[in-house]
């Protein structure tokens, strides 16, 4: 789980070389302006569909986010973070490889001890055949347990069409 | 489920001097009591004196499993301190020897994560399993959480005056139990293991109970003279 937050208020002590002496804005409105990682630009004629995780800036991570992996690599004193970084860009490639065009939203990985759990949405009429879907569930389980060495399971849910999945227009 | 788990448990008793000092002690945990009218008549000489964990002389309680009968009271092999009335009273059984259960003073389980929410739900949980499980939940604390930050330049060319900070942090709770034998310990913590969130992780650290070493002895003419039991 990469839990970085961009810090929106400047209250605390913060260790940057001679910036601390010019000055810092410490409103949040003005902060909120500077943030333009992952936001997106509205559009004049208010088309463009947004899902609720790309309607929601980064800045709300934890607050009305949540994470896409889940793990305790980034905890203070726990290792193993480049082999499951690596793991999940992998397993995040392999997906989108296997079920394309079939997935709705984002893929989250959750690690508990050394089994995985993958979540994601699937478009029930984009995959043509529900036993498609069946298949492509055992095959990836299967290919990824061997490949991974660990425990993988799917835990897949169904969408009518990708109108379902819209949050906001922008 | 604790009715169950009781029949895991096996039999432990403590028979401690009045004038012992606690860290002699073979301390015992409190799993099954049985009132000592019932044992009396059991007990050729019930006349000794318990020295419970927190060094106060409480009645005399003896546990005792489903299995044996009355009239036999298990014994630690080798080194336990006992008054001199027991030793002749007490008969060892031989095949439960080897079955001995641990005895863990304390458990500690500290347990981390990102958020501390997830840490509330699963310090409920916790508590939960532990009253239904009745065992001694001792204290549930909070250290003060840890956060790693990072100042990165927020564009890719120059602009040294702006900066983007980023921040992980780690949240903490420790449990503790007390008094727990080895066989509940390892029901108690799989259950919980089993639980555990995902982002979550886990420490437990044992605090087990062990006899005194061969050789150390006390002074003579004390009253923490060890009698050894020759079975």
């Amino acid at each position: 789980m990469a839990a970085l937050i961009p810090l929106r208020k400047c209250c605390q002590t913060i260790s940057i070389p001679y910036i601390a002496s010019r000055g810092i804005q410490t409103s949040v409105i003005l902060q909120k302006k500077n943030v333009r990682a992952g936001v997106y630009k509205i559009s004049t004629k208010k088309n463009v569909p947004l899902t609720y995780e790309e309607a929601k800036a980064p800045y709300k991570l934890g607050v009305e986010k949540s994470w896409n992996t889940w793990n305790t690599t980034n905890l203070k004193d726990e290792g193993r973070k480049s082999e499951t970084l690596i793991e999940d860009e992998f397993i995040r490639n392999f997906m989108m490889g296997t079920w394309h065009r079939m997935i709705v939203s984002d893929i989250v990985i959750k690690r508990k001890h050394n089994m995985i759990n993958i979540a994601f949405y699937v478009n029930r009429r984009r995959s043509l055949a529900i036993s498609k879907v069946y298949f492509l569930v055992g095959y990836t389980e299967e290919l990824l347990s061997c490949l991974l060495k660990c425990p993988v399971k799917l835990e897949i849910q169904s969408v009518e069409s990708d109108k379902d999945m819209i949050f906001k227009y922008i | 489920m604790a009715a169950s788990l009781r029949k895991l448990v096996p039999t432990t008793f403590n028979l401690v001097l009045k004038q012992v000092r606690p860290e002699r002690l073979v301390c015992s945990c409190k799993n099954e009591f049985i009132s000592l009218n019932t044992l009396q008549e059991s007990l050729v000489k019930p006349s000794f004196e318990t020295l419970s964990f927190r060094r106060c002389i409480g009645t005399s309680s003896v546990a005792q499993t489903e299995k044996q009968k009355a009239d036999v009271v298990k014994v630690k092999k080798q080194k336990i301190l006992e008054s001199e009335e027991q030793t002749t009273e007490t008969m060892v059984s031989e095949d439960d020897e080897e079955d001995l259960d641990v005895l863990y003073k304390r458990l500690i389980i500290e347990v981390k994560g990102h958020d501390f929410a997830v840490l509330k739900s699963y310090t409920k949980f916790v508590k939960l399993a532990a009253k239904h499980l009745q065992l001694n939940f001792q204290q549930c604390s909070t250290p003060p959480k840890h956060i790693f930050r990072q100042s990165v330049l927020k564009s890719v060319h120059i602009f040294k005056k702006h900066f983007v900070q980023y921040e992980q942090r780690t949240h903490y709770q420790i449990y503790e139990l007390t008094k727990i034998t080895g066989s509940t310990a390892d029901t108690y913590l799989e259950y919980i293991q089993r639980n555990l969130p995902e982002g979550v992780a886990m420490k437990v650290t044992k605090h087990r109970l062990e006899n005194l070493p061969d050789h150390l002895k006390p002074p003579q003419n004390s009253p923490l003279q060890i009698e050894h039991s020759t079975s």
